[in-house]
């Protein structure tokens, strides 16, 4: 692994790879969904049973990925892995410190969860749908959020909540009323668990190793998903039919290619997710692999008109594919919506003489996007982000005034931003 | 070995500027965040730079010439977190 400073300066346009990882993400969620659809509608398969076989493969396909991504090569100079290009802080498959390996265990064990609740709706209805339905999530972590801070909603919260809850049930509507159980499944066990594994992960991504050095998603990706498919295994078990084993065997070989697909363009979405994270801000790169709610729509048309029925049942009544697209656009609308809110600040500090290091002080304060020490007049710079002005007053500055040995605070509110 | 420096460049603009200014920025391929803000600096701009040449490089031949800009303060990053 490397500490952040040891990175090369990229020579292409740290714009143009920025959009390019945000936007590949959202591609990427749709074509791993888009495979697990075609997989299960060509082959007439139970889901659960797809999904078991899928996800183990998944695991050994992921090993296998982050195993080869682990070869040393010279580069400028210097000995680094092959996968320090998908991530600077990734080095070697290895066993990760106590710490943030009991986070992952905690957000493998929701993730099997939501994983299994996934599986379940894929067996009854196409990409169009489920993209969105994931999305949920993000009405879960608003309220989190506030319900930890004590904190009112901000109108902004309140409009964005009330968009992407009506959005989703917009898209789970049927001819013959809302599909209560998909929704009950989507509402209940898939984004409440989706919610628990988001703050387990930003947990982990957080936590620091040693100076300057953080876990690598790669290692991330490799824990959580053992955990997640030993979680979900032993909830799958009961549930699945009596000849499972004889059906992986027969359709093992004929659905190889879709779970490969599936598995490494989910990895793939996964490593563009954290490398956009590392180049922009969390909401940009929300709102850009949120695409991924929209491309869901023609792929499942596009599909359906090249292989008949694989891409999922295309409902022929066009009154629901309007809900369905009002639905979509009210998701997206939410999730653009709560993210260009955000407020961002830059907050300068001096500390002061015969401080300490109050660096990882700092950082630990939520809303702390980035905290950097300087050599010169100012002592930290720190990026910080909340929902509105108040806020940052409230929620961060004076978070930051507590800290002891500090001399002077200048906020720099940011109102226009280039990346 | 290939170490990259960053740096901040904290700087205050002539009125009516900014934009000028901002473009102008945008052509330096190694700054990362440019960031307009209110408060005592006008513009943020985060550099990442190969060796300290090639920051002294940037402020001297392209910051100082940058017509709009009343003075500027450059801060080395020592150490950065991020998320």
């Amino acid at each position: 692994m490397s500490s952040v400073n040891q990175r090369p300066v990229s020579k292409r346009s740290s714009s143009t790879i920025f959009y390019t990882l945000a936007i590949g993400t959202g591609v990427m969620r749709t074509l791993s969904v888009a495979f697990d659809t075609v997989a299960i509608n060509t082959i007439d398969i139970d889901p659960i049973i797809y999904g078991f076989l899928a996800q183990w493969v998944s695991f050994i396909v992921t090993v296998l990925i982050v195993a080869i991504v682990s070869i040393r090569q010279t580069a400028n100079g210097r000995r680094q892995s092959l996968g320090y290009n998908l991530d600077p802080d990734f080095d070697r498959l290895r066993i990760l410190p106590k710490k943030p390996m009991l986070y992952l265990i905690a957000s493998g064990f929701f993730a099997g969860i939501s994983t299994l609740s996934y599986y379940i709706l894929i067996g009854s209805t196409d990409a169009s749908n489920v993209l969105p339905y994931g999305q949920l999530v993000i009405i879960y972590l608003l309220i989190g959020d506030l319900l930890a801070e004590k904190d009112t909603p901000t109108i902004i919260e309140i409009q964005s909540i009330i968009s992407i809850l009506f959005g989703v049930l917009l898209v789970g509507a049927t001819p013959g009323g809302f599909d209560i159980p998909s929704l009950l499944i989507v509402l209940g066990p898939m984004n409440i668990s989706s919610a628990f594994v988001t703050y387990y992960q930003r947990k982990t991504k957080r936590h620091e190793i040693r100076p300057g050095l953080r876990v690598d998603s790669l290692n991330m990706r490799v824990w959580s998903l053992l955990v997640l498919n030993s979680v979900m295994s032993f909830l799958m078990l009961p549930i699945m039919p009596a000849d499972s084993w004889q059906v992986m065997i027969d359709y093992f070989v004929p659905l190889l290619w879709m779970m490969v697909g599936s598995s490494v363009t989910i990895f793939l979405a996964l490593v563009m997710y954290a490398r956009a994270l590392g180049k922009g801000s969390m909401s940009i790169v929300n709102s850009l692999s949120a695409i991924s709610v929209v491309l869901g729509v023609p792929v499942t048309l596009i599909g359906n008109a090249l292989v008949p029925g694989a891409f999922g049942i295309i409902e022929s009544d066009s009154f629901m594919w309007i809900l369905t697209i009002f639905g979509i656009v009210l998701v997206m609308i939410g999730i653009v919506a709560i993210q260009a809110a955000d407020v961002r600040s830059i907050v300068l500090i001096k500390v002061k003489p015969q401080v300490g290091d109050i660096l990882p002080e700092l950082f630990d304060i939520r809303g702390v996007e980035k905290a950097a020490a300087l050599a010169g007049t100012q002592d930290y710079l720190l990026t910080i982000k909340s929902r509105n002005l108040a806020k940052t007053r409230t929620k961060i500055l004076e978070k930051i005034q507590k800290i002891r040995g500090i001399d002077h605070i200048e906020t720099l509110v940011i109102i226009r931003e280039y990346k | 070995m290939a170490e990259s420096v960053m740096a901040y460049v904290l700087m205050e603009i002539e009125i009516g500027k900014t934009d000028d200014v901002v473009e102008h920025l945008r052509k330096i391929p190694q700054a990362t965040k440019i960031a307009v803000t209110t408060g005592g600096y006008d513009i943020v701009m985060l550099l990442e730079v190969a060796n300290l040449e090639e920051l002294y490089d940037i402020t001297v031949h392209h910051i100082h010439t940058t017509p709009g800009i009343k003075d500027t303060q450059t801060a080395v990053v020592e150490k950065m977190m991020t998320v």
